[in-house]
C-alpha cells in the first residue's frame, strides 16, 4: 500500500520521497519469518515466541492429519520445534522459512513413524468442539455429517497424497516447495495433490459417502 | 465458465471443507515447554568464559603449529646421529652373539656330558645361526686374511659407512684377537 501511495503524484510531486519510503517499510509491523529466526538466532527470545505463535496450530494439525494420532502428533511437535530451536545457530536465509520448519516436520514425522510403527488412529473430534452459536440444528447436522466425510476421505488417502494435501492447505506451499519438503519433483507433487483433491471432492458431493 | 475455472471452484471448496474441520490447536502444555525450551537455549552457555574461548583457542593454535615447524625444520648433527647408531650397534652386535653362546651352552648341558657329538651338534647348530647374525660387509675373499679384511674395513670408514666399518671391525676383533 505505501508502495502504491508512493507512486500516486499530486501533480508532478510524489506523495513520499526514496528514503521516507524505505524508513516507512523497514518499519513494517510484521516481520518475515526468516528476519525473525535471525533474531532469535542472534538471542531474541521475542522473536522466537512470535515466529512460534504464527505456525504453531498449523504444524500441529498438519501433524495430526498426518498420524491421526493426537499422543503421537504431540511427540512430533515437540520434537519439530525442539529441532529448529538447535537449528538456530546454523540457520541461513536461503529458502522460505516455512518450507524449512515444514520439511523438518516431515522428516520428524517419517522418522517417528520408523522408529514407533505407531500412527494410525482418529483425531476424534468432539462435536461441541465444531458447533457454531447461533447454529441450527440442522445445519449443524448437515455440518457435521460434511466434516466427518471430510475427515474420513482424509484419513483414506494414501499417506503421501495426505501428506501433499496438508502441506498445501496447512503450509501453503506451492508445488515446487512440497517437492523440496518432501524430496519429490514437482510433477510428482502436482499429481499427487490432484488425485487428493479429487477424493476429497468426490466425498464432499457424496451425500452418504463414508461417516 | 471454463472447465478450469470450474475445477478452482471445486478445489476451493475442497479447502473451504478442509478449513472448515481442521481448527485444532496446539495444546497450552506444549507451548510452555517449547518456550522454556527455547529461552533456555538462548541463554549464553560460557558468560564469561567465551570472551576467552576463541583467544585462547588462536593462542594454542600459533603456539602448536610453531612447535609443528620446529621439529619439522630442525636439522639432525650428522656426527651425533652416526655416534648414536653406533651406539645402537654396539648393544646389538654383543647381545646377539651372547646368545648365540648361551644357546651353544644350553645344548652342551642338555647333552649331559661334554662328548665331542653333543659339542659337534651345538657348534654345527650354532654356527649358521652365528653366521646369520653376524652383519657381512665385507665378503668372504675380503675375510679370507687378516690384512685384506682390516683394508675392507678401513675401505667402509672411508667410504662413510661408520655403522657398518664399526659391526664389520666387531667380528673382526673376535676372530683375530690378536691382531
Amino acid at each position: 500500500m505505501l508502495a502504491d501511495l508512493a507512486v500516486t503524484e499530486l501533480g508532478r510531486t510524489p506523495l513520499f520521497s526514496r528514503a521516507e519510503l524505505a524508513y516507512a517499510l523497514s518499519m513494517n509491523p510484521r516481520p518475515a519469518d526468516s528476519a525473525l529466526m535471525l533474531r532469535y538466532r542472534d538471542g531474541d527470545v521475542a522473536a522466537f515466541e512470535e515466529l512460534y505463535g504464527r505456525h504453531k496450530d498449523s504444524v500441529y494439525r498438519y501433524l495430526l492429519r498426518l498420524s491421526q494420532d493426537p499422543a503421537t502428533a504431540e511427540d512430533v511437535f515437540q520434537e519439530v520445534w525442539s529441532n529448529i530451536i538447535k537449528a538456530r545457530d546454523n540457520y541461513r536465509r536461503t529458502a522460505k522459512f516455512t518450507t524449512f520448519l515444514y520439511r523438518v516436520a516431515h522428516n520428524c514425522f517419517i522418522d517417528h513413524v520408523r522408529r514407533n510403527k505407531r500412527h494410525a488412529g482418529n483425531v476424534g473430534l468432539e462435536p461441541d468442539q465444531l458447533a457454531d452459536a447461533g447454529e441450527s440444528p440442522e445445519a449443524l447436522t448437515e455440518r457435521t455429517l460434511a466434516r466427518r466425510r471430510m475427515e474420513a476421505a482424509l484419513a483414506d488417502l494414501p499417506e503421501e497424497q495426505r501428506d501433499t494435501f496438508l502441506l498445501h492447505e496447512e503450509a501453503g506451499l506451492n508445488l515446487e516447495q512440497i517437492a523440496a519438503v518432501t524430496g519429490t519433483n514437482r510433477e510428482a507433487s502436482k499429481s499427487r495433490l490432484r488425485y487428493a483433491v479429487a477424493k476429497l471432492r468426490a466425498a464432499i458431493d457424496e451425500p452418504g459417502g463414508k461417516q | 465458465m471454463s472447465n478450469e475455472r470450474k475445477e478452482r471452484d471445486q478445489n476451493a471448496r475442497v479447502s473451504a471443507g478442509y478449513r472448515d474441520l481442521a481448527k485444532e490447536r496446539a495444546p497450552a502444555r506444549l507451548d510452555d515447554m517449547i518456550l522454556r525450551k527455547a529461552r533456555d537455549a538462548a541463554r549464553p552457555r560460557y558468560g564469561r568464559l567465551r570472551l576467552w574461548v576463541r583467544p585462547l583457542a588462536w593462542a594454542a593454535t600459533v603456539a602448536i603449529s610453531l612447535a609443528i615447524v620446529l621439529q619439522v625444520t630442525q636439522v639432525p648433527d650428522p656426527g651425533r646421529l652416526d655416534a648414536d647408531v653406533a651406539t645402537d650397534a654396539d648393544a646389538f652386535v654383543p647381545a646377539s652373539v651372547e646368545a648365540l653362546r648361551e644357546a651353544e651352552d644350553m645344548a652342551r648341558m642338555r647333552s649331559g656330558s661334554v662328548d665331542e657329538t653333543a659339542l659337534s651338534v651345538a657348534s654345527d647348530a650354532a654356527a649358521p645361526l652365528e653366521k646369520m647374525a653376524e652383519p657381512r660387509y665385507c665378503d668372504d675373499d675380503a675375510r679370507a686374511t687378516a690384512d685384506s679384511w682390516a683394508e675392507c674395513i678401513e675401505q667402509l670408514e672411508a667410504d662413510g659407512k661408520a655403522v657398518e666399518a664399526r659391526a664389520e671391525r666387531l667380528v673382526f676383533e673376535r676372530t683375530h684377537p690378536d691382531y
